[in-house]
């Protein structure tokens, strides 16, 4: 029975890590950002537009792929996105502890 | 076979030298051409006209290899969005946690914003610190630029917040 040790390895060697996340996410940030401040104009009712920021946003990482053959990029991003997780969960650790100390003093 | 050997694939066919330039190429002044309606308001006319502009470009990558630049420049541009993101996200987390728990004082939600901002810049500056690769060093820069516009953006608020609050007093 495989283990999910054994999943992410295989994972890895597929190069899931290495390219089609990095691409994935570099594609789904891109979209957003076109898609808010609409630099080919409003996409909600002309189908070209909106056509032209998905298209646009998926040939542009694209290249993020082409990165990942020759720069060892699960490395970073693992590294950094562990430690920004990290982060994040003790900043709510602190806003935890914050509003209980408030709750606290609001009682009294 | 492996995502990375249809990469290598598509490299060695000219995909990313040619194809891709091309496209990206054409579809930003298709789009810009669109918009604006410089030329003519027919799709058509500012496809064909987008089409044979950007033709040119495969002439261009032969000469020149495109390619890696860009891939140099979009994965930096990746990164600073990344680190963007990230900041942004901690600072509005912190912000809003903050103040639907009533923890902001009333009438300071700008310099509290801006401390915020300088906070989650700072952290973000501590994050990729150490960074492995030469890639880590690059996203250190970039962490350290935004942490200085971070901290100009927090001078800029404080000072406007306490000039309309010592006015209104």
């Amino acid at each position: 029975m495989m283990g999910f040790a054994e999943m992410t390895m295989r994972l890895a060697e597929m190069g899931i890590f290495q390219f089609f996340i990095p691409f994935a996410l570099f594609f789904m940030i891109l979209y957003g950002v076109l898609l808010k401040y609409k630099p080919f104009g409003d996409w909600k009712d002309n189908t070209a537009v909106s056509i032209i920021y998905g298209l646009l946003s998926f040939l542009v990482a694209l290249f993020i792929m082409l990165y990942g053959l020759n720069v060892y990029l699960e490395n970073f991003l693992a590294w950094v996105l562990g430690r920004l997780g990290i982060i994040l969960i003790l900043i709510l650790a602190i806003i935890v502890i914050s509003a209980f100390t408030k709750g606290g003093s609001d009682l009294g | 076979m492996n995502i990375s050997t249809g990469v290598s694939q598509f490299q060695e066919i000219g995909v990313f030298n040619y194809l891709l330039p091309f496209s990206i190429f054409f579809v930003i002044l298709f789009g810009v051409l669109d918009k604006y309606k410089i030329v003519s308001k027919d799709k058509k006319v500012n496809a064909v006209l987008s089409m044979l502009i950007s033709a040119f470009i495969l002439l261009y990558a032969r000469i020149t290899n495109i390619e890696i630049f860009f891939m140099e420049f979009y994965m930096k541009m990746a990164i600073a969005m990344l680190i963007l993101l990230f900041a942004m996200t901690l600072a509005v987390f912190a912000f809003r946690a903050l103040k639907e728990n009533e923890m902001v004082p009333s009438g300071k939600e700008n310099v509290w914003s801006s401390v915020m901002v300088m906070v989650s810049v700072m952290i973000m500056n501590v994050a990729f610190g150490e960074a492995p690769g030469k890639l880590g060093v690059w996203a250190n820069d970039v962490s350290g630029i935004v942490l200085a516009f971070g901290f100009i953006g927090a001078v800029i608020s404080f000072f406007t917040s306490g000039k309309s609050k010592g006015g209104g007093e």
